[in-house]
């Protein structure tokens, strides 16, 4: 209540009325009638003040409740807040859509990305290059690499990190989107798109999202349940942590709780609670320039260090820099590779792993890998090569808040990656010319990704997504005519695959408790470029 | 002229306080004009014909509107002798008896509300208003004569204004 003029005439003729009739009251002898001085000059200029009194105490009882905040549109962040605080907790802050872009130029000519570099992408988004600093851009000795793109030198290509402008999932967009590079002085552009999803971004809490969230945050904090872990995990004040697009925690018990059977006896016992995130809306993917080994004919074997796969989910691609174009997410684009898991962590971490079993670290702060790359045409005792990793990005850094001396011990909380289902999707819609098969392969790809600990992908998803896309119906019936087929790779930990398709994939049919393939730990992942659909026109 | 009879006894009576310039007590017409009391005089009680002639003054001459939130008080007066440009008399005339039958009816109003306010006295109720003449002796002045006739009719003591109440 800024102003007296925003009290309402009807709050002020009942002020008037209490107390006329309180002056009354007390001094029976006063004329009080319209007209009158005590009326005119003495009551009417205190029943204006008694009512914008009224409307800022009716103010001040309305932002001590959340919910009446809530539904308050001019409801400020900080008077929410200041409810919140009572419960220890605050608005959670909206977070930036992250991702890599890849800039193909014609020539090897070195140039620099200024700290003010930034790329709009559709809908007016713009996306900074990340870090505060100017960066130059060259074959050798640059801050980022300039990459050859193919045998013939027709392009070469940067990979430079960006990160939205402002928060919010609107900001989000699949890999392979086209960005505009603006006034940015780079000598033989060709063209600038996403090289992974940019994704991760989402917009702050607003008040009515906390309203849902306070019972969970208030009944449930603290190691005593799944959802408290979750409320630790995600309550800004006790570490402003990051949105969990899902969670999944595994505790004393739990057929996947792998720790607390590492005993003698085998017998499960309490204490070990592993957490594993969805820190990502869409899957997000790193690209490491390592240097390999010649191990064997046409095979090179690289070493990723823990610190280089924080949040590991799987490698999806190998490349050498020499003539791999690595500017592609798709299988089809990698040399064939096996990848072996190890223990890569401190020997006074007070985790309880098992440094022989990788189900007990695999896909947290203290894996590392043994990537061997095969059918390789080059032949040198070493070569450079780039490896796209999919991982689940802050993983690190929550661990590491955790394991703060001033938090530990309160129990053995390890947080871990989801273990990845890669999905392909094969799909027959009926539709017009109008549809767009370009968008509809993100939006079933994002359906897909948007899932949680769920168990089991059914085809409806998939199904929903390409009617949402513009498809007028989509062919169900047996995979041979065209009808709808899931078909899912499961990377082991072994090093090998477990296939599944039909038209729903149940991790239930394939569960196995040492290869890390269950519903509780795993999530389905897809890309546009793993989902094919057939158009047949509309009759 | 007769002489009227005064007191200054305030027993049984509700009170306001003086603004404008204080009635002379006679029997017959006097000027009274909207001309606020002296700077530095004590402030004094009314009761009676004194504040029902001061009530007739304030809500005639109050723009209706102008008061915040109670629009209903007051009358069109000030603003149609402004709008006349202080030129057309007949104009002035039937804007100043429409504004004072309006004023007359809200100060009634009240009047007759004896449980908000209590009950209001023979000689602090408005009877009627008559008006005698109107007339523009010169540029920006308009002379209004009315009789204004209370309840009390000849009946009446008038109460001079005192300081302190005497009961």
């Amino acid at each position: 209540m800024t102003s007296i003029l925003d009290v309402d005439e009807a709050a002020v003729t009942a002020s008037e009325a209490v107390l006329l009739a309180a002056l009354r009251a007390a001094y029976p002898s006063m004329d009080l009638r319209r007209g009158t001085v005590l009326r005119e000059l003495l009551l009417r200029p205190m029943a204006q003040l008694h009512a914008r009194a009224g409307a800022s105490l009716d103010e001040l009882v309305a932002s001590k409740s959340i919910t009446t905040l809530a539904a308050d549109p001019a409801a400020t962040a900080e008077s929410v807040n200041a409810v919140l605080a009572n419960f220890a907790t605050s608005l959670r802050e909206g977070t930036k859509s992250r991702g890599a872009v890849i800039i193909r130029v014609a020539a090897p000519d070195p140039f620099t990305l200024s700290a003010g570099f930034a790329l709009t992408g559709p809908n007016g988004a713009v996306y900074a290059m990340s870090g505060a600093a100017s960066r130059r851009v060259a074959v050798d000795g640059a801050d980022i690499a300039l990459v050859r793109g193919d045998a013939s030198g027709a392009y070469y290509y940067a990979i430079v990190d960006v990160v939205s402008t402002l928060p919010g999932s609107a900001y989000d967009v699949p890999a392979g989107t086209a960005l505009a590079a603006g006034t940015a002085q780079i000598p033989g552009l060709i063209s600038v798109e996403a090289y992974t999803s940019i994704g991760g971004g989402r917009a702050a809490e607003t008040a009515a999202e906390a309203v849902v969230r306070l019972p969970v945050t208030i009944s449930a904090r603290g190691p005593v349940s799944a959802a408290g872990i979750e409320a630790v995990l995600t309550d800004p004040l006790h570490g402003n942590l990051y949105e969990l697009n899902a969670i999944s925690v595994v505790g004393a018990g739990a057929v996947m709780q792998r720790r607390g059977r590492k005993n003698a006896l085998g017998i499960a016992v309490p204490g070990r609670v592993d957490a594993y995130l969805r820190t990502y809306g869409a899957p997000e993917y790193v690209v490491l320039r390592k240097v390999g080994t010649r191990s064997g004919a046409h095979e090179y074997t690289l070493r990723l260090a823990a610190t280089d796969i924080p949040g590991f989910m799987h490698i999806a691609a190998v490349t050498t820099t020499a003539t791999g174009t690595a500017t592609s997410l798709v299988a089809g684009g990698s040399l064939p590779f096996s990848f072996t898991p190890y223990y890569d962590g401190t020997e006074n971490t007070f985790h309880d792993i098992a440094q022989d079993d990788p189900s007990t670290y695999v896909g947290s702060v203290y894996q590392g890998g043994t990537l061997t790359a095969l059918d390789v045409v080059e032949d040198a005792a070493e070569l450079s090569f780039n490896v796209v990793v999919c991982v689940a990005p802050r993983v690190a850094e929550m661990q590491a808040y955790l394991d703060d001396a001033s938090r530990r011990p309160f129990y053995d909380l390890l947080l871990r990656a989801p273990r990845p289902v890669l999905v392909d999707v094969a799909a027959t819609v009926r539709a017009t010319a109008a549809f767009d098969v370009s968008k509809a392969r993100a939006r079933v790809a994002d359906a897909v990704n948007a899932t949680g600990f769920i168990g089991t992908l059914d085809g409806g998803v998939v199904m929903r997504a390409l009617l949402e896309s513009g498809a007028q119906s989509v062919t169900l019936g047996p995979a041979g005519a065209g009808g709808l087929v899931l078909r899912a790779d499961i990377p082991l930990l072994s090093g090998g695959v477990t296939r599944v398709s039909g038209q729903a994939i149940r991790l239930d049919t394939v569960t196995d408790a040492e290869q890390l393939v269950h519903g509780s730990v795993c999530t389905f992942i897809s890309s546009p470029d793993r989902v094919s659909i057939t158009v047949r026109g509309v009759q | 002229m007769a002489s009227v009879q005064s007191t200054s006894d305030y027993t049984g009576r509700s009170v306001d306080i003086e603004l404008l310039q204080t009635a002379v007590p006679r029997d017959g017409l006097q000027s009274l004009g909207i001309t606020m009391v002296d700077g530095g005089v004590v402030s004094r009680a009314i009761t009676g014909a004194q504040k029902m002639l001061q009530r007739y003054m304030l809500a005639i001459f109050t723009p209706a509107g102008e008061v915040w939130r109670d629009a209903d008080f007051g009358t069109e007066l000030v603003a149609s002798v402004m709008s006349s440009g202080g030129r057309a008399l007949g104009s002035i005339e039937q804007a100043f008896a429409f504004a004072s039958a309006d004023a007359v009816d809200q100060l009634v109003r009240d009047d007759a509300d004896e449980t908000t306010y209590g009950p209001a006295l023979p000689d602090e109720r408005i009877a009627s208003v008559r008006i005698l003449g109107v007339s523009i002796p010169g540029p920006g002045i308009v002379n209004a004569r009315v009789r204004i006739t209370s309840h009390a009719g000849e009946q009446f003591v008038f109460v001079v204004p005192v300081t302190a109440p005497k009961r």
